[in-house]
């Protein structure tokens, strides 16, 4: 019933898949000619070569990895929506909801269907890849590293899961299966907008402020706020109501230069720039949280789904 | 006539409604951004103008205030674009690929196609008023595309040059239109919405792919070395960079000349009296002109794509 | 009614993929005027017939013509003579009858919109719903309005009746037959409960596996056939089928009155007619494979 939209997302995630392995492997290739470049903040003699080569291919790479974050969203969207949209837009869902003796029976055994398939095909892209990301950035501790957040690993089919749920909510509610994909986009656009930014609040509460210049590059940046001379935290549109201002390399805030020195007036310090971050260390906390929230989005949703076909007429 | 467009738009009420409002945001979007980074710019400069000059130790901007807000517009202008270009090909699927196709999967088709005495006609009475809609919606995102892109730059006396290529300009139009027809046709063979789609989608990838490449390989062609002095700003699509002996005209690579002048190159890699920097482009005075060049593909592409959409139709069973 | 064929086919067969032989070596001349009834079981063939006709599918072999024209040579000239209710009319959800009749003008010149309003409001067909809200049987009543306002000599109608009730059935048919008495068209109309279009119908065609079986006035088709149980009378034998009540009978051609030593051959009904001529292609069908 689904056939066209499951070869589809199959052929597009080969794609994905083959062509990510491939980059992952000439990565690892060059890791292996050269074991004594891996590391970017050092500068060892002898690594121009392995530099360019890794140069060239970090658009594809980068590519590859945006396009692994971007799947969850086809995925879910292709299969979720045309679920019971097209059952009504056809009239088939009369035979169907009197056929099966429980429409949520029925929904369950078509949305199991399509569920198990988005989960075996994301968990394939979530694993390439983390793989793809370790052999792009051989150096680093990608388990402890917040470094490409959301184009890697468990996030992804967590992702997937949450867009079928609204796609089949959706579809079940328009009952068109163009019209209801307009629609979830829109939806899928403001669920994960509102998801990120919930996210960010509650990542936000818990990391530390660390001076201006100073964060880890493994850690999650939450954006900056200033530390007033006085203790209190504002944000930048503080900064706005100064009429001079002055930064220097550490971060201190001054309000006016010193005309003799030229330099910024000590004893005009206002603030210090802190940057929010979560350290690298808490990247599975953060995964865990997320795909909580997410499941938690997706049964939602599912059940949702199937409120709505149980109560719906199955006409158009 | 008006009957025509009004039953084509009663048959896509609900598509229609929803990416006309997505086009309103995108433009408004899109001007909106553009006048706040014109103000804020203005009021930016005046703010520099009345500044103490930059001092040792200090490494922003003197006038913060304009630098936060100016950078998230800067960020969101970015997504509007996007948004311009995205929006020929959201248009031009989702109104394009069921023109045909939702008539043969919800079997309207017999009726229509037995009414009609000429599917042809048919066809067209369908198409023509989407198509108008796609075009007059393009444009007005196309219009407001290229507001943003000459929004005021960072850097004062530049122009966009060939950046945004695709996020401005009248020939966005033609971009929904040769996508719509595209969709279309595609719609007509597969006869079912989604699928049609989907194959739609993937049209569209390699239809872009291609024309970047013509577009690319036409730019080339059409490369000029131009010399540039100190302080001078370079607007056109660059393509690389070397120098030029004044005296004889005499043209060197960039690696012949960091050979020959090394040491002798300022900061900016200027090169010492008698010899100016080169930039190989095509300057921004010729962007009208491949603009043409590429509505033309696009154009042609649509023009293919009504006609095979025609032929299908005509010889198709509903 | 007049005796030159309107609709005609000479050898006309039609195959899907490679072996599906839906008509084969049909061969038929339907006159100017009146009702025919295309009969026969599903699958019989006889939407795929009604569809050449219309330029919907292209004959594998033969030729087809409507008012003299091939449809697959000037489809627009032959479409011009014809009004058509498909199997299973669909309308467009999202339009109300009135917009449908705005549909048919603009689709087909000389569309006589007053007419086709006269008969929806005629039958209470609420115009100013949208399509998606109305009955099958008001569904098929618009569908037969669209098809009527076309004005064309010819109605092709491809099993108008299967989803309507007995009252709406027979309210779609008398609108038919009035149509055609007054506007001297010719209509034809498949169907496979053949009771129903007894009564308003002047002929019959009984196709049975891609195949005419029977081409005749109904008149005529109940005048030459009789019914037998037991020792069979003279005549043509047809084939022999169930009765309501289980017994077997036989249809016998130029024994209408004859009588049996054994039992009583009695006129047949249309209906008994038609099962007959399928019966016979069956036994046909078996012994073939």
């Amino acid at each position: 019933m689904q056939r066209w939209e499951v070869i589809a997302v199959v052929t597009g995630t080969a794609a994905l898949l083959g062509a990510s392995l491939f980059v992952t492997q000439q990565l690892r290739d060059l890791a292996a000619a050269y074991p004594r470049c891996l590391d970017p903040t050092t500068v060892t003699a002898g690594c121009d070569a392995y530099h360019r080569a890794v140069g060239r291919l970090d658009m594809p790479a980068s590519l590859l990895l945006q396009v692994s974050w971007a799947a969850p969203f086809g995925t879910g969207l292709v299969l979720g929506v045309p679920l019971v949209a097209r059952e009504i837009e056809h009239r088939t869902a009369s035979l169907a909801w009197t056929l099966s003796r429980s429409r949520v029976r029925w929904l369950v055994g078509r949305a199991a269907f399509v569920v198990l398939v988005t989960v075996a095909l994301l968990a394939a892209v979530a694993i390439t890849s983390e793989l793809l990301a370790a052999a792009y950035a051989p150096a680093r501790h990608l388990d402890s590293d917040f470094t490409w957040y959301g184009r890697r690993g468990v996030l992804l089919v967590v992702r997937g899961l949450v867009v079928l749920g609204l796609g089949i909510s959706i579809g079940a509610v328009v009952g068109r299966a163009l019209p209801a994909l307009l629609v979830a986009v829109f939806g899928t656009v403001l669920l994960f907008t509102g998801i990120s930014l919930a996210m960010d609040r509650w990542n936000a509460a818990e990391a530390t402020a660390r001076p201006y210049g100073q964060g880890e590059s493994d850690a999650l940046a939450l954006g900056a706020r200033i530390e007033l001379t006085d203790g209190e935290v504002v944000g930048d549109a503080y900064l706005a109501s100064l009429e001079n201002i002055v930064i220097d390399a550490d971060g201190s805030v001054y309000s006016r230069f010193d005309p003799d020195s030229g330099l910024p007036d000590r004893s005009s310090l206002v603030g210090r720039y802190r940057e929010l971050m979560l350290p690298g260390e808490r990247y599975p906390q953060v995964v865990a949280r997320e795909s909580a929230v997410g499941i938690g989005a997706a049964v939602l949703l599912l059940l949702a789904a199937g409120a709505i076909v149980r109560h719906r007429r199955p006409g158009a | 006539m008006r009957q025509a467009i009004r039953l084509a738009f009663a048959m896509q009420r609900l598509e229609l409604r929803l990416l006309l409002a997505a086009v309103l945001l995108v433009s408004v979007a899109a001007l909106g951004i553009a006048w706040q980074t014109r103000v804020l710019r203005e009021a930016q400069l005046a703010c520099l103008e009345s500044a103490p000059p930059a001092v040792e130790g200090s490494v922003e901007s003197p006038c913060p205030g304009q630098d936060e807000p100016l950078a998230t517009l800067d960020r969101l202008s970015a997504f509007a674009k996007m948004g311009v270009i995205f929006t020929p090909i959201v248009l031009g699927l989702f109104l394009g690929v069921p023109l045909v196709a939702r008539e043969i999967e919800s079997r309207t088709a017999p009726l229509a196609w037995s009414l009609s005495r000429s599917r042809r006609r048919w066809l067209l009475q369908r198409a023509v008023p989407v198509f108008g809609v796609i075009a007059l919606a393009c444009i007005a995102v196309g219009v407001a595309g290229d507001v943003l892109a000459h929004a005021p730059p960072w850097v004062e006396g530049s122009d966009p040059g060939f950046e945004d290529w695709w996020a401005r300009g009248p020939q966005v139009a033609v971009h929904g239109v040769a996508i719509a027809a595209a969709g279309m046709a595609i719609g007509a063979i597969v006869g079912r919405q989604l699928p049609a789609l989907l194959l739609g989608g993937v049209a569209t990838l390699a239809l872009f792919v291609a024309v970047t490449l013509v577009d690319d390989a036409l730019m080339r062609s059409a490369v000029e070395p131009i010399a540039v002095g100190p302080n001078q700003l370079v607007t056109g699509k660059i393509y690389g960079s070397g120098f030029r002996q004044d005296a004889s005209g005499r043209l060197l690579s960039d690696e012949e000349g960091y050979a020959l002048f090394g040491d002798q190159l300022d900061e900016s890699g200027y090169p010492p009296p008698g010899y100016s920097m080169v930039y190989y482009l095509v300057p921004s005075r010729r962007y009208g002109e491949f603009a043409v060049y590429d509505a033309a593909m696009f154009g042609t592409v649509a023009a293919a794509g009504m006609a095979l959409a025609s032929w299908i139709v005509v010889r198709r069973r509903p | 009614m007049s005796d030159q064929p309107i609709l005609t086919t000479r050898d006309l067969a039609k195959r899907f993929g490679r072996r599906t032989w839906a008509l084969t070596g049909i061969d038929l001349d339907v006159p100017e005027g009146g009702v025919t009834a295309l009969v026969g079981p599903n699958a019989a063939g006889k939407s795929t017939l009604i569809k050449t006709w219309i330029g919907f599918e292209q004959p594998t072999r033969g030729r087809v013509s409507v008012a003299g024209i091939d449809p697959w040579k000037d489809r627009s000239a032959a479409l011009a003579h014809v009004g058509y209710v498909p199997q299973s009319p669909a309308l467009y959800d999202a339009l109300t009858v009135d917009d449908h009749l705005d549909l048919a003008v603009q689709l087909r010149p000389g569309f006589d919109r007053a007419y086709a309003r006269g008969r929806l409001d005629q039958l209470g067909i609420p115009v100013a719903q949208s399509a998606r809200s109305l009955s099958g049987g008001q569904q098929a009543q618009v569908a037969l309005a669209l098809a009527l306002g076309t004005r064309a000599e010819i109605l092709l109608l491809d099993e108008p009746l299967a989803s309507l009730d007995p009252l709406a059935r027979r309210e779609f048919l008398h609108v038919v037959t009035d149509a055609v008495r007054s506007g001297g068209q010719t209509a034809l109309l498949s169907s496979h409960i053949v009771t129903d279009v007894e009564q308003a119908c002047d002929r019959l065609i009984v196709l049975g596996v891609g195949r005419v079986l029977l081409h005749d006035t109904v008149a005529n088709a109940l005048a030459a056939h009789a019914v037998a149980s037991g020792e069979v009378p003279a005549g043509e034998r047809i084939g022999e089928f169930a009765d309501p009540g289980g017994a077997r009978v036989t249809l016998v051609r130029g024994a209408a009155q004859a009588e049996s030593e054994s039992g009583a051959a009695r006129p047949a009904t249309l209906e008994e007619v038609v099962l007959g001529y399928l019966a016979s292609s069956r036994v046909t069908l078996d012994s073939a494979a």
